[in-house]
């Protein structure tokens, strides 16, 4: 049953155009030069140095590597990060 | 994301954070709906963030929860620039009296232009401003509407047929349109001096021109009375026809005054009843109870506060109650019928003008019915009927 809406929810996207993060409830990441990162959409903060941060999205969990990171505003459902961004990992 | 603006307005705080598990306090605190902002970690057992003073004391039971302590590192914000003020009064209080003044400064008259005069001379257009109680100083709201200001200059100013005041910040602005009379017009070319009304002739005198009638002849409108053709046919000269022609013309004029007559005047006594308005409401704040008069007529006048142009929807309303009183008196008839008669030779002027001369008066009719006095006379007028009529040569 779950697949079957899956497969339903991915034919609406691609037939009708439907924005994919809204409907697939994925993660938007918008980078801004390797200063600023916006994440959209995730579940919550599992930890965080000044060089490393490990979130967790609704399905994968994502790593951001790098130097003097700051969380400069953080919301509930997006974070926004500055610093210098090194690596930029997506893990299932 | 504009939270750094409001934020700096309502307050903020500089925390440091210790203790073991920091990023489950900071999930926690974001599930509660409180915002965090510029977090950073100085090292492996502290960091640091700002936060909201509101949100501050709801972060208790979650540093507990989370095993961590809070410090504030700085305040910032406009409620503890409040605080600090609440030790030098002084200063408070100076601030508040400085707008207070800068406001009231504002809402004064400081400088008064007078454009567009050239006959009239300053002096008078001051003098007449003064009467009215305008001056420089004086507050804007003690101004009469424009419009009363407008029509009691025009009225005390007689060369001006238009006066237009402008309130523009401090500056009274007046601009005065002056009368231009109207030259005199000469009459040039060729004309004929005809009848302007039918009439018997008492005098025909031409300075120019061909007279065509005598005294005790009779006229009718349009008969030309000097004639600009001088000479017969084969040789005809034209000129301007000038002279005075006076004859003798009859009116009737009908008037009708009733006996009884009732008017309204004011007692002179009256009530100020004062209401502040605030948008669309108004106050009674002076002026209570109830109105001793049997007769009386409101009138009422508003004046708005404004700032910069714009209207606050603050004003004051002063209403006045007049009193009035129905008086009637009865005239007698002799008395009714001399205001008749005045009625009827003021009609009479005012269709013959200046010019005329009554030569006699005779009452056609007169009776009182239903209380009224009617009158009907006859007027006999000496006046100038020569009217110039130019000569439109035909082909």
């Amino acid at each position: 049953m779950k697949k079957v809406r899956q497969r339903f929810k991915k034919m609406l996207v691609n037939k009708l155009d439907l924005p994919k993060d809204v409907i697939l409830d994925l993660p938007r990441i918008t980078t801004i030069g390797f200063y600023q990162i916006y994440i959209e959409n995730y579940k919550n903060v599992i930890q965080f140095t000044d060089q490393f941060l490990h979130l967790k999205l609704a399905k994968q969990q994502l790593k951001i590597f790098g130097e003097d990171l700051v969380i400069r505003a953080i919301l509930p459902d997006e974070i926004f990060i500055e610093g210098v961004i090194r690596e930029i990992h997506y893990l299932d | 994301m504009n939270i750094k603006g409001m934020s700096w307005f309502k307050g903020y705080v500089r925390c440091i954070l210790r203790g073991k598990y920091k990023e489950l306090f900071l999930n926690l605190a974001i599930k509660d709906d409180i915002s965090i902002w510029d977090f950073k970690m100085l090292n492996s057992q502290e960091a640091v963030f700002s936060i909201a003073i509101k949100d501050f004391f709801k972060l208790k039971p979650i540093l507990r929860r989370t095993y961590t302590r809070a410090h504030v590192i700085k305040r910032s914000g406009f409620p503890f620039i409040l605080a600090g003020l609440s030790r030098r009064k002084g200063l408070g209080i100076g601030l508040f009296f400085f707008i207070m003044l800068i406001y009231l400064f504002s809402s004064m008259i400081w400088t008064i232009n007078i454009e567009g005069n050239e006959k009239i001379k300053d002096a008078e257009i001051y003098a007449a401003m003064e009467q009215l109680g305008i001056h420089r100083g004086m507050f804007k709201f003690q101004l009469d509407d424009f419009e009363e200001i407008q029509y009691q200059m025009l009225n005390s100013l007689h060369n001006s047929a238009y006066i237009g005041v402008k309130l523009k910040g401090t500056s009274l602005y007046f601009t005065v349109v002056e009368k231009v009379r109207p030259e005199k017009e000469l009459i040039e070319g060729p004309i004929n001096l005809v009848a302007g009304k039918d009439a018997v002739i008492s005098s025909i005198l031409a300075e120019k021109g061909l007279p065509l009638f005598k005294v005790n002849d009779r006229v009718k409108k349009g008969d030309i009375l000097i004639s600009g053709i001088m000479g017969n046919e084969e040789h005809n000269q034209l000129v301007t026809a000038k002279g005075v022609v006076k004859g003798v013309v009859w009116y009737e004029a009908v008037a009708t005054v009733p006996l009884k007559q009732e008017w309204r005047e004011y007692t002179g006594n009256f009530l100020e009843r004062y209401y502040l308005a605030i948008g669309n409401r108004m106050v009674k704040y002076k002026g209570y109870g109830k109105i001793p008069y049997s007769n009386y007529q409101l009138s009422s006048s508003l004046k708005r506060l404004s700032v910069y142009q714009h209207d606050l929807p603050v004003g004051l309303v002063v209403e006045r109650v007049l009193e009035y009183e129905e008086k009637s008196r009865i005239i007698s008839e002799a008395d009714a019928y001399q205001i008749a008669l005045e009625q009827t030779k003021k009609d009479l002027f005012s269709t013959i003008g200046s010019d005329g001369e009554i030569l006699s008066e005779k009452v056609l009719h007169r009776s009182t019915e239903h209380d009224k006095v009617t009158i009907k006379i006859l007027f006999e007028v000496l006046e100038n009927i020569a009217v110039p009529q130019p000569i439109i040569q035909g082909e």
